[in-house]
């Protein structure tokens, strides 16, 4: 029965809410996603499946070049995993110790991580979701992409969704910071979880949340 | 298309052999044996000398603490990142192994099982790692090392000895694995001399250019270790408490190695 119920949730299509046209607000919302000039981040990473978890360190760096590197490292130092990201968007896994394929890797882990370094695409359409939050949303064929503000303008909510159904929930909360200080990732398409707590702000003092 | 990892698995590949390479090299100092087919040096009575100093300096500890330093260099991100931490280990198989800084999480043994505790939104959170059964299946293995039993499979690594004029030397892990060993080239132990034999540095080798190194800076052996040490991270404060309290003289000076 409880499965039954879950599945049923899960089957919910997503309202996209009502089109706006506004132009104005729609390139304010986008151009107020800021991480994206930030030059690194780095992150106390827990991710759930089923009734496991794993902890490790998740880097992301800007190089000069405008490419991002990402890495993972456990708590002893081993890489879990390598990225680079070149500008023109090519990306090349360097290095991985974990056993499923590059495609996995660079669509799950990596892609909800780097959505803070990536506006929202120009081409998305504003949509009013109900009185207090507004959505930049891209269709694309039967995928869409929401990027979800609240009534302060402040980007809360990423949802990937396939025939309006999510198949990717990120909701982030924010502080001063232009970091957000917490992500959570719930992936209903391959079942896991994932708890993202900033462990360094901006100004590169360390936080408090996952260490001492 | 996707493919659904299989977890298990995976965390038997990638955390297991990290823990298993940090671990075997944290607690098989001083307990490891030369075998002919595994050892590759000009001076062989030197080499065996060097371990039989080692083995026997440590024979004597029931009890060993030690607070580290550790620094990982990634090239890709062109980082260096920096750790704290400090490792217990009580004879015959007792071991917390807890990173303090910047992020904490703790590893516990028992002689049966392992915990993994992380420090996460304010408070400790026990996970329930896929890894544990084999971290403890390697936990139990070296249980028996440490109680002179070598009977234990020691296929993991070979070993090669660098020994110095001085006595001193350097004590090289190369996995067996090639699985193993496409994620670590080689573990490497520096053994000093004095005041006694003991190891003060460990680089992990990942690749040419990354690599995690280890510094002892601090070593009590025989203490008196806090009440719960191997059971619960709440006496995280009393153990970081036990190097603060054994001070300067307990502080060791050891040099940054080559890359």
């Amino acid at each position: 029965m409880v499965a039954l119920i879950g599945l049923s949730g899960c089957a919910r299509p997503v309202s996209l809410g009502r089109l706006i046209h506004d132009p104005a607000q729609q390139a304010k919302l986008r151009l107020g996603v800021n991480s994206t000039e930030l030059s690194e981040g780095m992150f106390r990473t827990l991710i759930s499946w089923g009734p496991r978890q794993m902890a490790f360190v998740e880097l992301v760096k800007k190089n000069a070049q405008g490419g991002l590197s990402v890495a993972a490292l456990t708590d002893v130092g081993s890489t879990l995993y390598a990225v680079q990201i070149d500008p023109n968007g090519a990306i090349r896994v360097i290095r991985k110790s974990l056993p499923f394929s590059d495609q996995w890797l660079l669509d799950g882990l990596v892609a909800e991580l780097l959505i803070l370094w990536q506006r929202p695409p120009a081409n998305s359409h504003l949509h009013q979701l109900n009185p207090d939050q507004r959505a930049l949303v891209l269709q694309e064929g039967q995928g869409t992409k929401m990027y979800v503000f609240d009534r302060s303008d402040r980007w809360i909510e990423y949802q990937r969704l396939w025939r309006r159904r999510s198949q990717c929930h990120i909701s982030l909360e924010w502080d001063s910071d232009p970091l957000p200080k917490l992500i959570r990732v719930h992936n209903s398409k391959k079942h896991y979880r994932v708890l993202r707590e900033r462990l360094r702000r901006s100004d590169g003092s360390i936080d408090s949340g996952a260490g001492s | 298309m996707d493919i659904v990892p299989s977890y298990p698995s995976c965390a038997k590949r990638s955390v297991a052999p990290a823990w298993c390479c940090l671990l075997v090299t944290l607690l098989v100092v001083g307990i490891v044996r030369v075998t002919q087919g595994g050892t590759e040096n000009t001076d062989t009575s030197r080499s065996e000398a060097l371990l039989s100093s080692l083995r026997q300096s440590r024979a004597s500890y029931d009890t060993v603490a030690v607070y580290f330093t550790q620094r990982k260099r990634l090239a890709l991100l062109d980082v260096t990142l920096e750790s704290k931490g400090m490792i217990f280990f009580q004879r015959p198989h007792w071991v917390r192994y807890e990173i303090i800084a910047p992020i904490q999480s703790l590893l516990l043994y028992n002689g049966k099982k392992v915990q993994n505790y992380v420090f996460s939104q304010g408070q400790w959170k026990l996970l329930r790692s896929p890894g544990a059964a084999v971290v403890g299946k390697v936990f139990r293995q070296l249980g028996s090392w440490m109680q002179g039993d070598f009977s234990a499979d020691q296929k993991m690594f070979e070993i090669k000895v660098h020994p110095s004029e001085q006595g001193e030397g350097r004590i090289d892990l190369i996995p067996r694995s090639d699985t193993l060993r496409e994620f670590i080239q080689r573990i490497e132990l520096n053994v000093e001399k004095a005041p006694d034999y003991r190891v003060n540095r460990v680089t992990i080798r990942e690749s040419d250019t990354d690599h995690t190194v280890m510094v002892f800076e601090q070593e009590l052996n025989n203490p008196d270790i806090p009440q719960d040490t191997f059971k619960t991270p709440d006496s995280s404060a009393a153990c970081q408490g036990l190097f603060r309290k054994a001070g300067d003289s307990t502080v060791n000076k050891v040099e940054e190695p080559t890359p």
